[in-house]
């Protein structure tokens, strides 16, 4: 009898076994240019030279992969779009639900592009009107560069610089300009501030002319219109201030003729939910409840604002199914699912709690979940703002776990 | 350093580690790059979890073997392959040798191929990853049991090819075998 054990040759032809598997470089490369390459594209950079598919029997697959990643991506900018509209829409027709009241709107109107001034499709459409999106316009021929350093998408986890919302206009002297806004936003739908930036389009270019608002901390556009040498925004003053309380409806006009058309005001977001280290009351609490009659388990992730004061919400919420304090599984953070969650738009809404009110997250169970799971004995929740709650007593089968975003609608669902 | 790089960082570094445990799972070079590439592409936009993992190997790991799987199932049911030795054959000719022993080593490679996915996946993690039990098991997202069970009918099957002498793993393992 030889003296090798069975284990020990195992070993020994798996490691030798190892050894024959593929050279690493060139499949690094077609990672990188399907993922970080394809998203240098979208932020205005020049993709990096194509790497030449390997020869397979399915690469088809990877160029579906790496379309839909590409897809998502520019489905989740267009959603920043449409969503701020509709939520306009929602805001106008619901009377302004949130806390405190219009300021300075009836100071602020789009106009339409005077007689005899070329009419530009869609650029005297303010929306919340009716006829916006019968009037939706194609999008600008060519893909602005930001131009500026002020937007610093690292302090976003995961994020990076988008296009946002975008508007024309055509000057008193006949030219085509265009707003666009930049903004840095993260993979849990997190957001930045944004940066109004003005272009001409010049001998087929898009040249840089102006920085109509500039981004400071937590500040957030809520939409964007432009109409004849003017253009309009929107905002939601998620932050209380001196002069207006959380939750205002905010907008602001500037006078596209003028050559200095000043920088119009400043807004901010609210205090992030939960967040202990600032001056102020952001207290929250969690609840979690089984949702009955479900196709799948599942639960409603209940947010309470706690404090004092409105505070800010956006995003997913990090759920880890957990046992004698040891992580079994996180949940995948998907938009919507078999019980529902956020369906009518791209990316998560944004929210502001005033004190007392709730915000809700879907988490469920995957069908392909069955079969053996672990089981957790509490959940453990960090809303998107990194503010860890107390954990949560739930027995849950730690496997296909997916959480939806916060919204206000105590479903889960928009 | 932000996300992009971290990421580029970590396909960097780890890329040729999980080809090797995707080699292993798959035995066929192509198959290896593929599920590799898929996954990591996948998790490019889940990121922020990885990150979030306390041991982020470990966490991408789980991710190409639960693939894996999960593509062998999809494969079965919906593919049709045009080399119908894809499942079975290594990609490159294997050379007998002359010497008992390595002729036992090629033919315990070749068994290895008949396990069942799941079975190979758990001796892969087992013996070539040096995980633990409850490791593994996290992996293959089963209980430990089920773990130990897979790893004794696949010894079961292995100690067949060679004649081997005893070793205390291994016995724990094939005690269990029922």
């Amino acid at each position: 009898m030889t003296a090798r054990t069975l284990t020990d040759e195992l070993r020994s032809v798996l490691l030798f076994h190892a050894l024959e598997a593929p050279e690493p470089n060139a499949t690094v490369d077609r990672i990188l240019n399907d993922t970080v390459g394809a998203q240098t594209l979208l932020g205005g950079d020049r993709l990096p030279a194509a790497v030449p598919a390997r020869t397979g029997r399915r690469v088809s697959t990877q160029q579906l992969v790496a379309a839909s990643v590409v897809a998502l991506l520019l489905l989740a900018v267009a959603g920043i779009n449409s969503y701020r509209t509709r939520g306009v829409d929602e805001r106008n027709q619901s009377g302004n639900q949130v806390a405190g009241a219009a300021f300075g709107a009836a100071s602020t109107t789009g106009r339409r592009p005077a007689a005899g001034q070329t009419p530009v499709e869609g650029s005297a459409v303010l929306p919340g009107t009716a006829t916006d999106q019968a009037n939706a316009k194609a999008a600008p021929p060519l893909t602005p560069v930001y131009a500026g350093k002020a937007l610093d998408c690292a302090t976003i986890r995961g994020s990076r610089l988008v296009t946002g919302q975008w508007d024309d206009y055509v000057s008193s002297t006949g030219e085509l300009y265009y707003i666009f806004e930049f903004l840095c936003v993260g993979f849990n739908g997190e957001r930045s501030a944004s940066e109004l930036q003005v272009f001409q389009q010049v001998d087929g270019q898009l040249k840089y002319r102006r920085t109509l608002l500039s981004p400071a901390a937590d500040e957030y556009l809520d939409f964007m219109t432009a109409g004849a040498d003017s253009a309009r925004i929107q905002a939601i003053a998620h932050r209380q201030g001196p002069d207006r309380p959380a939750g205002a409806v905010l907008s602001t006009t500037w006078d596209l003729s003028q050559a200095d058309p000043g920088n119009g005001y400043s807004f901010t977001v609210a205090d992030p939910c939960g967040r202990t280290d600032l001056d102020q009351d952001l207290a929250v609490t969690a609840t979690l409840s089984v949702v009955p009659d479900a196709p799948a388990p599942a639960w409603r992730l209940t947010v309470r604002n706690a404090g004092s004061q409105a505070c800010g919400l956006e995003g997913f919420p990090v759920v880890r199914a957990q046992r004698a304090g040891a992580t079994l599984a996180t949940a995948l953070p998907t938009l919507s699912g078999p019980v529902g969650g956020v369906t009518k738009q791209t990316v998560p809404p944004i929210l502001v709690l005033p004190a007392g009110r709730t915000a809700t997250a879907l988490v469920e169970q995957s069908a392909a979940a069955a079969g053996t799971c672990q089981s957790s004995d509490q959940l453990s929740v960090t809303l998107p703002n990194g503010v860890t709650l107390s954990p949560l007593p739930a027995r849950v089968s730690a496997c296909g776990l997916i959480v939806h975003p916060l919204v206000e609608n105590p479903s889960g669902s928009d | 350093m932000d996300s992009d790089e971290r990421y580029t960082a970590f396909v960097r570094e780890h890329t040729p580690a999980l080809l090797k445990t995707a080699y292993l799972l798959t035995r066929n070079a192509g198959e290896a790059e593929e599920l590799v590439q898929d996954t990591l592409v996948w998790l490019y936009p889940r990121w922020q979890q990885v990150e979030f993992a306390e041991h982020q190997l470990a966490y991408v790991r789980k991710a190409v073997v639960n693939r894996y799987l999960a593509g062998r199932r999809r494969l079965s049911a919906t593919e049709v392959f045009f080399d119908p030795s894809w499942d079975r054959a290594p990609d490159r000719p294997v050379t007998r040798d002359r010497t008992a022993e390595v002729d036992e080593r090629i033919a315990l490679w070749a068994q290895l191929g008949e396990l069942s996915e799941r079975q190979r996946a758990a001796l892969v993690l087992r013996f070539f990853h040096d995980l633990p039990d409850d490791e593994v098991a996290e992996v293959l997202e089963c209980r430990v049991g089920t773990v130990r069970s897979l790893i004794s009918r696949g010894l079961s099957v292995l100690r067949g090819v060679g004649d081997y002498a005893d070793d205390a793993i291994s016995s724990r393992y094939l005690r269990n075998v029922t």
